[in-house]
Formats: C-alpha cells, sequence, structure tokens
C-alpha cells in the first residue's frame, strides 16, 4: 500500500540531532572567537546577528503550535515538527545567551531574560514529561485509558463498592462509610503517584486496607477483599488520569509562558529601535 | 507475535498500532481524523491490547479478506486499486458489514445533513486548545442530538443511515492520524511484515 510506505519513519529524523549538534558547536566557536577579539555585547554586530537569529527562530518555534491545529494541510509530519522544536528550541537557547552576553544587564532585558529561562526551563521539563510519563502509564498496564471514560468509571467504581458494603452487616457499613467510601469517592490526583511504579500504588492500596481491616476487626473479609478490589482498580485510573492531567497542564502553562515572552521580545526589539 | 495470530489481525493489510509507551494522550489523531472526515473521527482511541505497550484501536485494518465486503448485499464496500476498502456513496446503512467485521471496526450511523459545522472559531479553538472534549467518534452517534434546543432539532431532517469506518484518507495524500501524532506512537503498519521484524529482532 503506497501511504504503509510513507508512514515509515523518515529517514532525516535521525539527523536533526547531529545537525543542531554541529551547528551549536560552531557557534560556540565563532563566540568564543569573537570574545577573543574583543568584547561582545548585545549592541554589536555579532550580538544583534545572534539576537535577529533567535528571535525569528523563536517565532518558528511558536509555529508548531499552529502547525498542530491545521490537519487539511500538508505541511509535513506533525512528528517530524516536534523534533524541529526541540532541536530548534535547543539552537534558539544558544543564540539568545550569546545575545545576552550570559549577564542580566537593564531592567527590562533582564525581566525577558527571565521569561525565556523560564521557556527554556518548561521546555525541557516537557520534553521529560513526554518521554517519561507515557512510559509510566503503559506499564503493567492492560487496559487502554480514554479521558472520556475515566469519570464515568469513577461513578461507577463507588456505586459498585456501595452495593456491597450495603450487603454487609451495620457495623462494617459504618467503618466503609467512615473510613473507604471517602477514599474510594475522592478523585483528587495523587502527587505522590507521579513517578511510583503501578505495582508499588497497588501494594500501597492493600496495605492501607490490610490496616483498616486489622484497626477495625471487619469480620466481612470477603466483602473488604471485593471493595478492595475496587479501590484499587480507581486508585489505578487516578494513577494514569494524574499522569495525562501532568501532560495536558504542562502545556497551558508553556504555551501562555511562550507567548508572553513572544509579546515581551517585540518591545524589546521596538525599543531597541526606537532609542 | 501470538496475539497477532490469535487476534487474527495477521490477515489484515494495514493496521493502526498505537505504542502507549509514546502515547502522550494528546488526541490529535482523533481531531486529525475528525478534521478530515466532516468533524466526525472514524477512529476510537480504545481497544485491545497486542501486548504490554501496542493498542490496537477501533479503526478499520483493510483485510486481506474482508468479510464486511463480501457480505454486503448492494455492493457499496469497494477495494480501491491502493489497497483501501472503503464505502461507496450507495450504502444503505443496512448493518450488514458492522455485524460481519470481526473486529467491530464499522459502525452504523444516523446522520443529519445538517449536522457539521467549519470554519475560523474551529480553527481557532484548536489553536488555543479550547476545544475542550475529543471529537465525537461514530459511536458516540446518540450523542449529537444533546443541546436540548428542541426547535433546532426538529428543524433537522430526518436521518440518514450510514455505516462509518476508517477509508485510509483516501480522499487524501496522507493518514491524517499518524501525520499528526506529535510523537510517532500512531503507526499504520502491515502487521505480518511489522510482526516478523519485530520477532526477528528480539
Ligand atoms: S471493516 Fe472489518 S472486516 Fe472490513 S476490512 Fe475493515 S477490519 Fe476488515
Ligand atoms: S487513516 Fe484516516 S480515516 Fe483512518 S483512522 Fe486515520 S485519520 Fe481516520
Ligand atoms: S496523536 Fe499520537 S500521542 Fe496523541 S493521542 Fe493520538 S496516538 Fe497518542
Amino acid at each position: 500500500m503506497k501511504k504503509l510506505q510513507q508512514a515509515e519513519p523518515h529517514i532525516l529524523r535521525s539527523k536533526w540531532p547531529l545537525l543542531f549538534a554541529m551547528i551549536t558547536i560552531l557557534l560556540s566557536v565563532s563566540y568564543y572567537f569573537f570574545i577573543r577579539q574583543g568584547a561582545v555585547g548585545s549592541g554589536s554586530t555579532a550580538g544583534i546577528f545572534w539576537g535577529v537569529s533567535g528571535l525569528v527562530i523563536a517565532i518558528i518555534l511558536a509555529g508548531y503550535r499552529i502547525r498542530r491545529s491545521l490537519y487539511n494541510l500538508r505541511l509535513g509530519s506533525l512528528s517530524g515538527w516536534l523534533q524541529a522544536h526541540i532541536y530548534l528550541g535547543v539552537l534558539c537557547s544558544v543564540l539568545i545567551f550569546m545575545h545576552s552576553g550570559f549577564r542580566f544587564t537593564g531592567i527590562f532585558s533582564s525581566f525577558l531574560l527571565c521569561l525565556f529561562l523560564l521557556v527554556v526551563v518548561s521546555g525541557i521539563v516537557g520534553a521529560l514529561l513526554y518521554r517519561t510519563i507515557p512510559f509510566f502509564m503503559a506499564q503493567h498496564s492492560n487496559v487502554s485509558f480514554a479521558h472520556e471514560d475515566v469519570m464515568r468509571r469513577f461513578g461507577e467504581l463507588l456505586e459498585e463498592a456501595d452495593g456491597l458494603a450495603l450487603e454487609a452487616s451495620g457495623e462494617f457499613l459504618n467503618i466503609y462509610k467512615s473510613r473507604i467510601r471517602p477514599l474510594i469517592k475522592s478523585k483528587s490526583p495523587r502527587w505522590r503517584y507521579l513517578f511510583m511504579d503501578e505495582v508499588e500504588v497497588i501494594g500501597k492500596c492493600e496495605q492501607y486496607l490490610e490496616l483498616v481491616a486489622r484497626q477495625t476487626g471487619a469480620r466481612e473479609i470477603y466483602c473488604l477483599h471485593m471493595i478492595c478490589a475496587l479501590y484499587i482498580e480507581k486508585e489505578k485510573l487516578i494513577y494514569k488520569w494524574g499522569k495525562a492531567l501532568l501532560l495536558r497542564g504542562w502545556l497551558n502553562f508553556h504555551v501562555p509562558l511562550t507567548m508572553a515572552m513572544l509579546t515581551a521580545a517585540m518591545f524589546h526589539v521596538i525599543s531597541i529601535m526606537y532609542y | 507475535m501470538r496475539a497477532t495470530v490469535e487476534t487474527g489481525i495477521i490477515q489484515t493489510r494495514a493496521a493502526l498500532i498505537i505504542d502507549l509507551s509514546r502515547c502522550v494522550q494528546c488526541d490529535n489523531c482523533l481531531e486529525a481524523c475528525a478534521a478530515l472526515h466532516d468533524g466526525r473521527s472514524l477512529l476510537v482511541r480504545k481497544g485491545s491490547m497486542l501486548n504490554n505497550f501496542n493498542l490496537l484501536p477501533t479503526s478499520c485494518m483493510h483485510c486481506d479478506d474482508p468479510t464486511c465486503m463480501t457480505k454486503c448485499p448492494t455492493g457499496a464496500i469497494t477495494r480501491d486499486v491502493t489497497g483501501e476498502i472503503y464505502h461507496k456513496d450507495s450504502c444503505i446503512g443496512c448493518g450488514s458489514c458492522a455485524q460481519n467485521c470481526p473486529f467491530g471496526n464499522i459502525v452504523i450511523v444516523d446522520v443529519h445533513e445538517d449536522e457539521q459545522k467549519h470554519g475560523l472559531m474551529l480553527w481557532f479553538s484548536r489553536l488555543f486548545g479550547l476545544n475542550g472534549k475529543s471529537p465525537p467518534g461514530p459511536i458516540e452517534n446518540e450523542k449529537t442530538d444533546t443541546t436540548g434546543d428542541k426547535r433546532a432539532v426538529a428543524r433537522r431532517r430526518k436521518p440518514r443511515k450510514k455505516a462509518y469506518k476508517c477509508d485510509m484518507c483516501r480522499d487524501h495524500t496522507y493518514m491524517g492520524c499518524v501525520y499528526n501524532c506529535p510523537t510517532g506512537a500512531a503507526k499504520r503498519v502491515n502487521p505480518a511484515k511489522f510482526f516478523t521484524e519485530i520477532a526477528s529482532a528480539l
């Protein structure tokens, strides 16, 4: 099939790291060369060139977001764009730091550099999250995960647990209501699960419920085990959901920050040209 | 490899596989599929697991011997010269293909003529990530009338039944889902070739 051949990984992608490593090394050497020639400030010819190149690349980087929302145009695969986004991001950082001379000078320039630093750090964090979180989510899991199912499943699990508890004795029902139900009902993502293995999460849930069983002297062990299974399923959902939320939440941080940084950069350019 | 034989996907030509260890749950594959197919995603990011990491989502796999096609009473399913199996406009929505697809990859949907809204607003909402939930998949057909606006519903013409399944974006030069996956998690592969290569590499 013709399209299947197109879907094979593009050979160029494996050359991105090499290409950008070479450009970055060349730039660093040129920076060293200019330093030896004399002072290189952001106002020198070389400094302006680095600054303008950095800004142009930053604008191209922001184009990734636009490409992401254009599905009907053939503008190159999105994975290729993401690779380019990462490597151009590295190049852009080098250029901007060279432009600034690795110094904080002037209030607005320092503010801009801080914003830029934040964008770079959030980019690095994002790249790490994109690499690690899906792997953690997929590990040990034999269930597919979709956002739209999560809330419905939470409700179902609570209903099932309520049903089981209602069949038990009044004493157990009280323990269930006060100690176990709030746990099953809670939907807040657990930060302690962030880089935990799913097996560890299950272990922690089991430990907790064993403790409840011992402390309360619950006689309905079978019922407790059934509810325990539901609780573990819910915690597994929370485990995955929290991670998925983190991935989405990160975008809501990185994108506005980049927009703010680009706006400030525009003000910086206009003010330099004006004065 | 055993899973591919057990599930029967070894007999298919082009299976969509999502590598969950790289999938960042961005729903771009669904959005792209919907954007290329009148706002309705022909892909559902749920399905069976082939192994620990590879998900086989609900999307037609363009079988070697497609039972959906052979059992269609009106001959509305056909195979393109490039191998894609697709529904022609003569589909009457009888549901025979959906019953005969061994993987449950076809869904019969009520199509309303005025269902779709396109335009700049949609693009802006995508650009700033304001569209919130995923686009409707074929299985969510019954949810299309949940606006509560009774007059709008009445205004709509009587729905027409139609079979929906992945057509491998035959009107485009690329596959929306694969082309728009940022991490390369979504792959369209020939299962026999792909899993033989993996098995020999191991
Ligand atoms: S709809 Fe089902 S039977 Fe028909 S080609 Fe696709 S996977 Fe095969
Ligand atoms: S190949 Fe095209 S039609 Fe099929 S699931 Fe992907 S985007 Fe949808
Ligand atoms: S586009 Fe790729 S990464 Fe995003 S949800 Fe689909 S398969 Fe996963």
